[in-house]
């Protein structure tokens, strides 16, 4: 490798990305050229104090006035989209509670709970009907009843 | 917004293989999910910006030049395809923008005033500097900082891609819009600029020692 070629792969020496062939070609060079590795010196240099450039961090305000001027770009369908996509997150997650809730098995009577001491509707019609039960042998053998237009047949008919 | 039968291959596969990669992302922004254009914004934020602030060496129009990117990315989201390098795309947007605004007149005046502003340097720690250290390194930092903005633009372009981004030859090239080997030259060309304007500062430093001796 002459001095002139190796000028041309140096900068990649420095930097890594020379493959290891030509690598290795350039260091046997460099082992034995003075001048060049005097050159290689002065570049590796270069590269350290390109180090010193100053970084910059975005400003408290970069993240807003980027979303201001993307939304500001926005297309309808762009607006579309961004308010449609919370709306239908709910009616996906009540769809899934509903769906959830006719799949669950049913629950074991979730009425209100009855005491022994508290009467039931059922009970109520009883206690209503109760003057006819204790009647009913009177009320079947009155024959004044009878008497009635139509009462016939609705006496001999059994009182529920 | 459609996919096309490729992209959304190549999308299911990113996804799958490497969900938080900037392709499965940059994929992800171009379906809508707003999510993931945070992601990637809060992953080159810094980076582009001081990309752009190194260039144009204003912090104001460098933050502008930064959400201008970024816009623009987000309004291409459809044009992006799976093959390109997001990170490639990214810095071409940036690198001709910065190009733009460079070559405004207005604002070149501007920032040829400030040759002898002293940008904020990353401090590096290695114990306590002397008062004397500390006025030292921001001298180095300030020649270093007036020797890369006397580059032309595009040998500044090309020598903050190579030195700070991580990127290929061949990405580089292709930000810059040359051949690989144009690139190497054009580099070649700025650190000899670089090695030169720099002169004052390159003996006696930890470098400039020769490959024996570093053996």
């Amino acid at each position: 490798m002459s001095c002139q070629e190796l000028l041309d792969e140096l900068l990649g020496y420095v930097d890594g990305r020379l493959p290891e062939a030509e690598r290795a070609a350039v260091a046997s060079h460099l082992a034995q050229c003075a001048a060049c590795a005097h050159r290689l010196a002065e570049i590796r240099r270069v590269w350290e104090l390109l180090d010193q450039l100053p970084e910059l961090a975005p400003s408290p305000a970069f993240h807003a006035r980027l979303r201001l001027r993307q939304q500001a770009s926005w297309s309808f369908g762009d607006w579309l989209r961004q308010w449609l996509r919370p709306a239908a997150a709910v009616a996906a997650a009540a769809a899934l509670a509903c769906w959830i809730s006719l799949r669950l098995p049913p629950r074991p009577s979730a009425a209100l709970p009855v005491s022994p001491g508290e009467p039931s509707s059922q009970d109520f019609l009883v206690v209503k009907d109760l003057p006819v039960l204790e009647n009913y042998d009177v009320l079947v053998n009155f024959d004044a009843l009878t008497a009635l237009p139509g009462a016939q047949s609705a006496a001999q008919e059994p009182v529920e | 917004m459609e996919l096309s039968a490729t992209a959304g291959l190549l999308y299911n596969f990113a996804v799958v293989s490497e969900p938080d990669s900037d392709v499965a992302l940059m994929l992800g922004v171009q379906a809508g999910d707003e999510a993931c254009f945070e992601r990637l914004l809060a992953r080159y934020r810094t980076p582009l910006l001081t990309f752009l602030y190194r260039m144009v060496r204003d912090a104001q129009l460098a933050e502008d030049l930064a959400q201008e990117t970024f816009l623009r990315v987000y309004r291409a989201r459809g044009e992006y395809r799976p093959e390109a390098k997001f990170s490639t795309w990214l810095f071409r947007i940036a690198a001709n923008l910065a190009l733009n605004a460079l070559r405004d007149h207005h604002r070149r005046s501007r920032w040829m005033d400030r040759t002898t502003e002293l940008a904020p340097t990353a401090e590096i720690s290695d114990g306590a500097p002397s008062a004397e250290q500390v006025l030292i390194r921001q001298d180095h930092a300030r020649l270093v900082w007036q020797a890369v903005h006397s580059l032309p633009e595009k040998q500044r372009l090309a020598v903050l891609l190579h030195k700070y981004e991580e990127l290929e030859y061949a990405e580089i090239a292709r930000i810059l819009g040359c051949s690989e080997s144009a690139l190497k030259s054009l580099l070649f060309r700025a650190y000899e600029t670089l090695r030169v304007r720099l002169a004052p500062l390159l003996n006696g430093s930890p470098a400039h020692r020769t490959e024996k001796e570093r053996r």
